[in-house]
């Protein structure tokens, strides 16, 4: 393949450093570029191509001009046309946005000593994933903590806005949400206040940039259809998880465990209702960040039939939800491309 | 709560990248021309993708208050804001297939007739109908110039959020063939629209 287009502009020095860094056998991400932008691609290549081209200005370009070609399919959909009442709803929304942005934070935030109550009572596990997963392009120099994506603007209080009022807050909502939870018996509400707190929770986030790390909860061999998220700063002992689309167990909560030194420690339970979602809090001894990885499992460590030590060794063979923590900065700086 | 006609008119000859700049500072009726100019497209093609309206309008609203939230991460040299509203778009609309796919369904099928139930909001519509109208001409020739199963397998991984080996599987085909097909009308593709005048935004 002497005559390959990204070859004879490679090189020989630049051609063996873009293959020992492409995802594709040969080293070029050619033919991996049509599919790249088309979407086409499973979870692991797409991440494997987005590695590549992060730092292969060659093969950026070719996706460049990939999407290029990519941006005119949109205009293959036949015109339809939406409600008026979307674009009232969808400025209503904003309008409610730049009101909560722009309110004053309730003083309890400020407080580090706010009683937190027992946390125990729902906690769940959730492997942590790796947080720079295809959509969520976060970076931000470590010093200096994580940024949630979905603020661009810098919120009023961000000066005085420490992470560690943000995690009370959120453990807040979601005691407070879990209490609610036990008095609610209509079905309909539960998932409402399910759908508040999520938004509480999504509002919370989004005001407060600093150092605040969101991981994405990828659905496991158990429960494919699963997702969540965890809401931790890696240097607090407390981490708040929500889990949506998970299936009820009859028996036992499900059980969380983080992965430390090769082994799986049970740090709580997560009760999931009846529309399956939960939230759990959890508290570590020390941050997050010092963790592998954390689990959701149906099982017990306890029981007869596995302990840690297996459970490590096939460490997604039973996971209901699971991510990766990955304590390194993400490698994704682009957050517009498509 | 919409503007009357005429409320905006001091933004409506601004570019689209000056607009999100706005948006991106606070100012909702910024937006709201950019969403005067765009929520057809976006919902057209969050339309086609999901296959039922009231998803559609969900996620047309969900794009444009992400472009709310997320204008000042738009980089005009990156590409056209319109592709990159559209972007946001296909990534919601993709998420919410493929998160449809693992759950059984309710039957909702959609009635082709009710696409055509809206009448246009205002008169601006009309200049946006010209370049929208080359633009669909455009990549419909382009794509006709493909052989169908090369147009099958883009239009798969691209509207329904299939993986190769997802289409693969549904055609009954070898990986192999599938990627192939990908590979060289995406290629005839590209070339189809090499020569056109027409960009996207």
């Amino acid at each position: 393949m002497s005559d390959h287009p990204a070859q004879q502009r490679a090189g020989t020095n630049q051609s063996s450093q873009h293959a020992a860094n492409s995802p594709s056998v040969d080293g070029h991400i050619d033919d991996l570029v049509a599919p790249y932008v088309l979407g086409a691609l499973d979870e692991a290549t797409t991440r494997g191509v987005e590695t590549h081209i992060a730092h292969c200005p060659i093969c950026q370009r070719f996706v460049n001009e990939a999407r290029q070609t990519a941006s005119f399919l949109p205009f293959l959909a036949t015109p339809a046309i939406p409600r008026s009442e979307v674009k009232t709803n969808l400025f209503a929304r904003i309008a409610q946005a730049e009101t909560t942005r722009n309110a004053p934070q309730p003083t309890e935030y400020a407080t580090p000593n706010f009683p937190l109550g027992d946390p125990a009572p729902v906690a769940g596990q959730l492997r942590v994933g790796p947080w720079q997963s295809v959509r969520r392009r976060l970076h931000v120099p470590l010093h200096l903590g994580r940024v949630s994506e979905r603020v661009s603007r810098r919120p009023a209080y961000a000066a005085t806005f420490s992470a560690v009022p943000l995690l009370v807050a959120l453990t807040v909502v979601g005691m407070w949400a879990m209490s609610l939870h036990g008095q609610l018996h209509d079905a309909e509400d539960q998932v409402q206040v399910l759908d508040a707190r999520v938004n509480t929770m999504n509002n919370l986030v989004a005001e407060n940039t600093q150092s605040f790390y969101e991981y994405q909860l990828t659905g496991g061999p158990a429960a494919p259809q699963a997702g969540g998220k965890i809401y931790a700063d890696p240097d607090q002992p407390i981490a708040t998880l929500m889990v949506w689309n998970l299936e009820r167990t009859t028996n036992q909560p499900y059980q969380i465990f983080v992965e430390q030194n090769g082994r799986l420690v049970p740090v709580g339970q997560l009760t999931v209702d009846s529309s399956g979602k939960g939230t759990a809090t959890i508290r570590l001894n020390g941050s997050l960040a010092q963790y592998r990885s954390i689990h959701i499992k149906a099982e017990s460590t306890t029981s007869t039939s596995t302990n840690a030590v297996d459970l490590f060794a096939n460490p997604s063979s039973n996971d209901a939800l699971s991510t990766e923590i990955d304590a390194r900065v993400g490698n994704m700086s682009d957050t517009t491309a498509p | 709560m919409a503007a009357p006609a005429g409320a905006n008119s001091d933004l409506v000859q601004l570019s689209d990248a000056d607009l999100i700049g706005r948006a991106a500072a606070g100012e909702a009726r910024a937006l709201e021309v950019l969403y005067d100019r765009y929520s057809r497209v976006v919902f057209s093609f969050a339309l086609r993708i999901v296959g039922n309206r009231e998803l559609a309008e969900e996620l047309l609203q969900e794009a444009f208050f992400r472009a709310w939230q997320q204008g000042a991460a738009f980089q005009s040299s990156r590409g056209s804001f319109v592709t990159w509203l559209l972007s946001i778009t296909h990534n919601l609309a993709i998420d919410e297939v493929r998160k449809l796919r693992r759950r059984p369904q309710k039957a909702d099928s959609e009635d082709p007739a009710a696409l055509l139930d809206s009448m246009p909001d205002n008169a601006e519509d009309i200049e946006e109908t010209v370049w929208l109208g080359a633009l669909r001409e455009t990549i419909r020739r382009a794509m006709e110039q493909l052989p169908p199963p090369q147009r099958q397998a883009i239009e798969m991984a691209y509207f329904s959020g299939l993986t190769q080996r997802e289409i693969a599987d549904a055609l009954g085909e070898p990986l192999g063939t599938i990627k192939t097909r990908m590979r060289l009308g995406f290629q005839k593709l590209r070339e189809a629209l090499e020569g056109s005048e027409v960009e996207v935004g």
